[in-house]
């Protein structure tokens, strides 16, 4: 799991599922996920077209507050917006 | 410090798992990538940060010898991050991931850097902390708790 990913395959579900508008002037391409209007994930993805080895694999997934089978449902397409959204909702109202 | 020298040092091993680094992100590689070793001591100009180089060697139920020829991660502290100077040590790690380097800290497990060396994933961390330290500044939309203190934590460690 993880290494047959590119950061392509990390920049376009986040931009197209989740709305992340990345921005590609720092040495990441980086942006916000935002939860209710708050900002609440921040996803970094390198620039290039490397394979994504597991360590970094796990990092992004982290980053976007997911464990890793539902990291790869993320960007193989299973994991929709609106389960990504709840379960961040269920991460943050269990903070409260 | 030669290798073999880091090698009979046991406090390393537990700093690295200190660092909850689990045995399986332990990765084998083969003896020509202990080269690496002293150029990367070598590369100062990659900032004017105090560079402090350790291997650590621990021994992994399962690989075998392990501590034959196998690295695991390599710890550089830095004082400076690009022109500023930080308020204190910030202690990085860098391990092999794949075919690249992955530079982190455990005080920001937010950032990362990479690379296809040390060097660049270092370098790479440095530019990415710079970065989220400007990101954090823009207000226009408001933070998590979360990242609120990561912005707090950021600027203190930042000198502001």
């Amino acid at each position: 799991m993880g290494f047959s990913y590119s950061s392509l395959d990390v920049l376009k579900p986040c931009e197209t599922k989740l709305n992340v508008e990345f921005r590609a002037t720092g040495p990441h391409f980086t942006g916000w996920y935002l939860l209710d209007g708050v900002k609440w994930v921040r996803i970094s993805v390198p620039k290039g077209r490397k394979p994504i080895g597991p360590i970094l694999f796990g990092q992004m997934a982290k980053e976007l507050k997911l464990d890793k089978g539902d990291f790869a449902r993320l960007l193989d397409c299973p994991l929709s917006a609106d389960e990504y959204l709840a379960i961040q909702r269920r991460i943050r109202d269990g903070q409260r | 410090m030669s290798i073999s020298a880091l090698s009979m040092l046991p406090s390393l091993s537990t700093a690295a798992h200190n660092y909850g680094l689990s045995s399986r992100q332990h990765v084998s590689s083969s003896a020509t990538e202990y080269t690496s070793l002293p150029a990367c001591e070598q590369s100062t100009a990659l900032t004017a940060s105090r560079y402090l180089l350790q291997h650590f060697i621990a021994p992994v139920p399962g690989l075998g010898d392990y501590s034959a020829g196998a690295f695991d991660v390599f710890v550089r502290t830095l004082d400076c991050v690009g022109k500023r100077k930080l308020s204190r040590p910030l202690t990085v790690y860098v391990e092999l991931d794949g075919d690249s380097f992955i530079a982190r800290t455990r005080e920001f497990e937010q950032v990362y850097g990479v690379g296809d060396s040390i060097s660049d994933s270092l370098e790479d961390f440095e530019l990415c902390l710079l970065d989220l330290f400007e990101d954090l500044s823009d207000i226009r939309a408001p933070y998590s708790t979360e990242w609120e203190q990561v912005r707090t934590h950021l600027s203190e460690l930042m000198g502001k």
